[in-house]
C-alpha cells in the first residue's frame, strides 16, 4: 500500500476509534448515480463492465473522495440475464429491486433443517422453473466474471487511486432476518410473520445464523483485515417494520451474537442503518466505544449523536439538499455536520446516491472541496 | 491444475447437466463437484452465494 493509502486509512480508523483528526474523511455513498454523472446510460453500464469501469473511474478522477461504498460492483445484472428472470427494474432514471415472495410461512421449519438445499431445490426452482444445467453453467460463468470485475476494479482503486476499501468482500454479514425480508418472504409478509409465525421465524433465523452466518463471520474474523476501514460490514433494512419489542425478540439477538464475536476478536463493523434506527437506539447503547460505525440514513444524525455518543457516526449529508439545494446551502450544511458531530465522524451522504435527481454535480464538487480543506 | 484447465473441466462437467433439471439434491452435488477451480472446502459456500444473488435480485 502507498503512503497516501495509509494516511487515508489511518484517518478513517482514527475516527472509528473516536480520536480527534485534523480533517474529516469523506466516504462517498454514490451508487448508480455515478453512471448518471457519466456519458453512459444506466441500462448499458450495468451490462457492460468496461463502461461501468469508465464511469466509476471517471467519477473518482472528478471528485477524489477518500473512499467509496461502491465501485460499480453492486449489481450483477448479467448473472440474472443468464438465468432469464430478474427482480431488477432498470430504467434511464434508476434501478429498483422488486419486492417478492418465494416461500410460504409454513416452510420456515423445513428451511431450518437445511438452508442450502432448500434454497436450491425450492427457491431456485420456483424462481427459475425453466432453467436447466446449461443455464446454470452460463450464469456461474457470469458470476465468476462479475467477481473478476470486482477484484480488478478493487485493485485499481487500492493501487492506483490509493483509496482504502471500506471492508473486504468476504467480510459482509447478512443478518438472518434480512435474508427472509429481502429474499424469500417480502416486506408485507414479514410483518405478519413476526406476529403469526414468530416461533417458526425465530427457528429459521437461528438456523441461518448457525449454518450460514457464523461460519463465514468466524473465518472473516480470523483473517487479517487491517487494510480495510472496518473489519466487517452489515446493512440493516427490514427492522423498520418491527415494534421495539419485536426487534428485541426477533432481530437483535442475532446482531448481539455477531457484535459479541466482534468484541471478542477486537474487530470493527460498519453498519449501514437504512430507514430509521432511533427508536431502537437503546439496544445499541451497550456497544463498546470504537467497535462500530453507524451510518444513519433517515434519522436526525444530531439526535443519534446525543443518544449514542460512544459510536462513530457516518452519513448526514442530505441527498435532498444535494439534489435540490445550491452549492452554498450544501456547504453550509456540511460545515454544520462537521462542527456539531465532533470526533468520531465519517462524512458521507445519508442515503445511497442512486437516482438521477439525487444529486447535482456542482453541489457535490462544492461539498467535496469544502470537506477536503476544512480543518477543525 | 491451472485455472484454464479447471474452468474447462467445470464447463465439461456442467455440460453433462445440459438439459437436466438441476434443482435437485443430486443436481446441487454435481454443481458443487464441478467447481474444480475452487478449493473443495469453498465450493458449497460459493454456490450458496450464487443462490443468494440469484434469488434476491
Amino acid at each position: 500500500m502507498g503512503k497516501l493509502y495509509n494516511e487515508k486509512l489511518q484517518l478513517f480508523r482514527d475516527n472509528v476509534s473516536m480520536k480527534h483528526t485534523d480533517r474529516i474523511p469523506y466516504l462517498s455513498n454514490a451508487f448508480t448515480w455515478k453512471v448518471f454523472d457519466s456519458e453512459f446510460s444506466l441500462p448499458e453500464a450495468v451490462r457492460d463492465s468496461a463502461k461501468m469501469e469508465k464511469a466509476v473511474c471517471g467519477f473518482h478522477e472528478r471528485y477524489h473522495f477518500d473512499a467509496y461504498m461502491d465501485i460499480g460492483a453492486r449489481n450483477p445484472v448479467r448473472v440474472l440475464d443468464a438465468l432469464g428472470s430478474s427482480y431488477y427494474e432498470i430504467t434511464d432514471a434508476g434501478l429498483n429491486v422488486v419486492d417478492h415472495v418465494l416461500m410460504e410461512p409454513e416452510e420456515y421449519t423445513e428451511y431450518a433443517k437445511n438452508p442450502d438445499l432448500f434454497g436450491w431445490t425450492k427457491l431456485m426452482k420456483r424462481k427459475f422453473p425453466d432453467v436447466k444445467g446449461k443455464h446454470i453453467e452460463a450464469a456461474l460463468m457470469e458470476f465468476l466474471g462479475h467477481a473478476n470485475f470486482t477484484g480488478q476494479i478493487g485493485k485499481k482503486f487500492v493501487e492506483e487511486y490509493e483509496c482504502p476499501s471500506v471492508y473486504g468482500g468476504a467480510n459482509v454479514v447478512i443478518p438472518p432476518y434480512e435474508y427472509f425480508f429481502q429474499t424469500t418472504r417480502g416486506i408485507r409478509n414479514m410483518g405478519r410473520d413476526a406476529r403469526k409465525y414468530k416461533e417458526q421465524l425465530i427457528e429459521a433465523i437461528n438456523a441461518q445464523l448457525e449454518k450460514n452466518v457464523l461460519p463465514g463471520l468466524k473465518y472473516a474474523l480470523s483473517q487479517d483485515s487491517s487494510m480495510y476501514v472496518c473489519d466487517t460490514y452489515m446493512a440493516i433494512i427490514g427492522y423498520g417494520i418491527l415494534s421495539e419489542k419485536q426487534f428485541g425478540e426477533i432481530y437483535w439477538p442475532t446482531v448481539k451474537t455477531v457484535l459479541d464475536l466482534l468484541d471478542k476478536a477486537d474487530k470493527t463493523m460498519y453498519v449501514f442503518c437504512e430507514g430509521e434506527m432511533l427508536r431502537y437506539a437503546d439496544y445499541f447503547q451497550d456497544i463498546p466505544k470504537g467497535r462500530v460505525v453507524l451510518h444513519v440514513e433517515n434519522d436526525d444524525i444530531f439526535e443519534v449523536r446525543k443518544r449514542l455518543p460512544g459510536l462513530c457516526l457516518a452519513g448526514g449529508m442530505k441527498v435532498e439538499l444535494l439534489g435540490n439545494g445550491t452549492p452554498q446551502e450544501c456547504v453550509d450544511y456540511a460545515k454544520k455536520l462537521i462542527d456539531e458531530l465532533g470526533d468520531g465522524y465519517i462524512f458521507s451522504e445519508n442515503k445511497m446516491l442512486s437516482f438521477k435527481n439525487d444529486c447535482k454535480r456542482e453541489n457535490l464538487l462544492a461539498v467535496r472541496e469544502f470537506v477536503r480543506d476544512y480543518r477543525r | 491444475m491451472d485455472m484454464m484447465e479447471a474452468l474447462k473441466n467445470f464447463k465439461a462437467a456442467m455440460g453433462e447437466l445440459g438439459e437436466e433439471d438441476v434443482f435437485t439434491e443430486e443436481g446441487w452435488q454435481k454443481c458443487v463437484d464441478a467447481l474444480q477451480f475452487m478449493p473443495p472446502e469453498a465450493r458449497a459456500g460459493f454456490l450458496s452465494q450464487f443462490v443468494l444473488v440469484a434469488t434476491q435480485m
